[in-house]
């Protein structure tokens, strides 16, 4: 049963197409009590190495001018983090969700243009679904979202991911429609 | 939990006329074939005579064949105690006869029901779906099932499908007719008579076979409705039907920042194609039986009907 969701009216061309898509779908989930607000997301990249890409290795006091200053300032605080996969995390926190997903998509777009896009491996955002914490995770890769609901450390309810995607899709998300491009994301720090 | 009485099931009237107008356009599918085999001078009594064995063989010992093929093993009342209480109880409320009872040694989720009549019916399922169901959800299979038995859907699927086994048989003459020359037509062959017929016939097969598994669909929703009222609990059919899915879908165990080192420059285009996906599949798509019983759920319930966003 891989096939199990329609995608959305049409395959997006842009990370932002795909993207902006979390903002409605979100508003409306928490609307009819789907889902709980969540005002945690995080930018998942793999650092390239030390030196090649200025940006990257001042990364940090960046992102600020990114975030918070200028045309489209958010007031989204950030942190930068390495996990123990040798990955990076942007982790991203704000009130209010647009302001959140737009930052998100800024930072992405912001690794992507001045470092190399094929760097950028997963934006995260956390909401709460059917009492318990669970993710929207998107791929830079294919363009789409689905749900990661981990149990523990290495165990995941799919039987809800299913009913989330479900939601999700119906909201206008764009949601990968084959189950075997779900990979799960452990640990992740929010 | 169900009581002990016969109760009297309603009727999907949009279904019912759906599925109606599938069986008549069925029918003038098949009264259109029976012609085109009289103006090609087809021996009509002999090719019909042979595919009525054929199927008359499927009808009467589908029920041995899929024991067999699926390794499914009858039980009794002593054997399986709570499985074959639950499907007596089943049977009654629907107004049936009570079925044989198989169980099949498999850790995937399944169930089917089998049988020309209801007389002659089975109901299997499998050891997984005992494990992964609670007692309610496999309740709500087994009412499924019982369903499909009530509704002689097994009769219904077996005789549409009938001229579509002619229709094969035909074209396998066709076939050794063009290969070996037959029928002691000799000489005369008429080479463009043949073709017209060889096309005539796979029409005939192609739009058969859409309209059976259109029909075979709607008897999947209309088994889904009876089901969940012989029950009164369509909420939990669709909760097995959800774990089922689960179950049947496969994610992957690496990490995705594992698999994305792997495959960085790797771009796999997301599928498309799931409207011909559903005009071939015998069962409806789970989504929309899933969304149906929440929403005769709601209806139940007296809860307003399921609140949706279109895009």
């Amino acid at each position: 049963m891989a096939f199990l969701f329609k995608r959305g009216p049409s395959a997006p061309k842009s990370d932002w197409d795909a993207i902006k898509t979390v903002i409605t779908a979100e508003a409306r989930l928490q609307t009819v009590g789907e889902i709980l607000p969540g005002r945690r997301a995080g930018v998942l990249y793999r650092p390239p190495e030390p030196g090649r890409y200025p940006f990257i290795d001042g990364l940090e006091s960046k992102l600020r001018g990114v975030l918070n200053e200028g045309d489209g300032a958010t007031k989204t605080s950030h942190d930068v983090q390495e996990d123990e996969h040798g990955t990076r995390w942007v982790i991203l926190e704000d009130g209010n969700f647009e302001d959140l997903t737009n930052s998100v998509f800024t930072v992405g777009n912001a690794i992507g243009f001045e470092a190399d896009p094929s760097l950028m491996i997963a934006a995260v955002w956390s909401t709460h679904y059917a009492g318990s914490a669970a993710y929207w995770l998107y791929t830079y890769q294919r363009k789409t979202f689905y749900p990661f609901i981990p149990i523990g450390s290495d165990d995941r309810d799919h039987p809800a991911e299913l009913n989330l995607a479900k939601l999700m899709s119906r909201q206008g998300m764009v949601v990968e429609r084959s189950t075997e491009h779900w990979y799960p994301l452990w640990d992740i720090p929010f | 939990m169900a009581s002990n009485q016969p109760i009297q099931l309603t009727r999907d009237n949009g279904l019912r006329s759906r599925m109606y107008l599938t069986m008549f356009m069925l029918a003038g599918v098949y009264a259109f074939f029976i012609l085109l085999l009289i103006a090609a001078g087809i021996p009509l009594v002999f090719v019909v005579g042979i595919a009525a064995v054929m199927v008359g063989i499927q009808y009467y010992a589908s029920d041995r064949m899929i024991l067999r093929s699926t390794g499914a093993k009858e039980v009794t009342r002593e054997e399986a105690p709570e499985l074959y209480d639950m499907v007596e109880r089943l049977a009654i409320r629907a107004d049936v006869p009570m079925p044989k009872v198989a169980i099949m040694e498999s850790a995937a989720p399944n169930a089917f029901a089998t049988g020309r009549n209801p007389k002659n019916a089975l109901v299997a399922v499998t050891t997984g779906i005992q494990e992964r169901l609670t007692r309610r959800e496999l309740e709500a299979v087994i009412g499924h099932e019982l369903s499909h038995v009530k509704n002689r859907d097994v009769t219904v699927i077996t005789l549409a499908s009938f001229f579509l086994t002619v229709a094969s048989f035909v074209m396998q003459m066709m076939f050794f007719r063009m290969m070996f020359g037959g029928f002691g037509g000799g000489r005369n062959n008429n080479g463009g008579a043949i073709m017209m017929l060889m096309v005539g016939t796979l029409v005939v097969q192609f739009v058969a076979q859409l309209l059976i598994m259109a029909l075979s669909r709607y008897r999947e929703y209309g088994a889904d409705h009876s089901g969940a009222e012989l029950t009164g609990d369509p909420g939990a059919l669709a909760n097995a039907l959800e774990k089922i899915s689960a179950a049947s879908s496969r994610v992957p165990a690496e990490d995705l920042r594992k698999m994305t080192a792997a495959s960085a420059l790797a771009f796999y285009p997301a599928l498309k194609g799931h409207s011909m996906q559903s005009l071939f599949s015998t069962h409806p798509p789970l989504e929309d039986r899933i969304a149906r019983l929440r929403q005769m759920e709601n209806e139940m319930r007296g809860l307003p009907q399921d609140i949706r966003f279109e895009n």
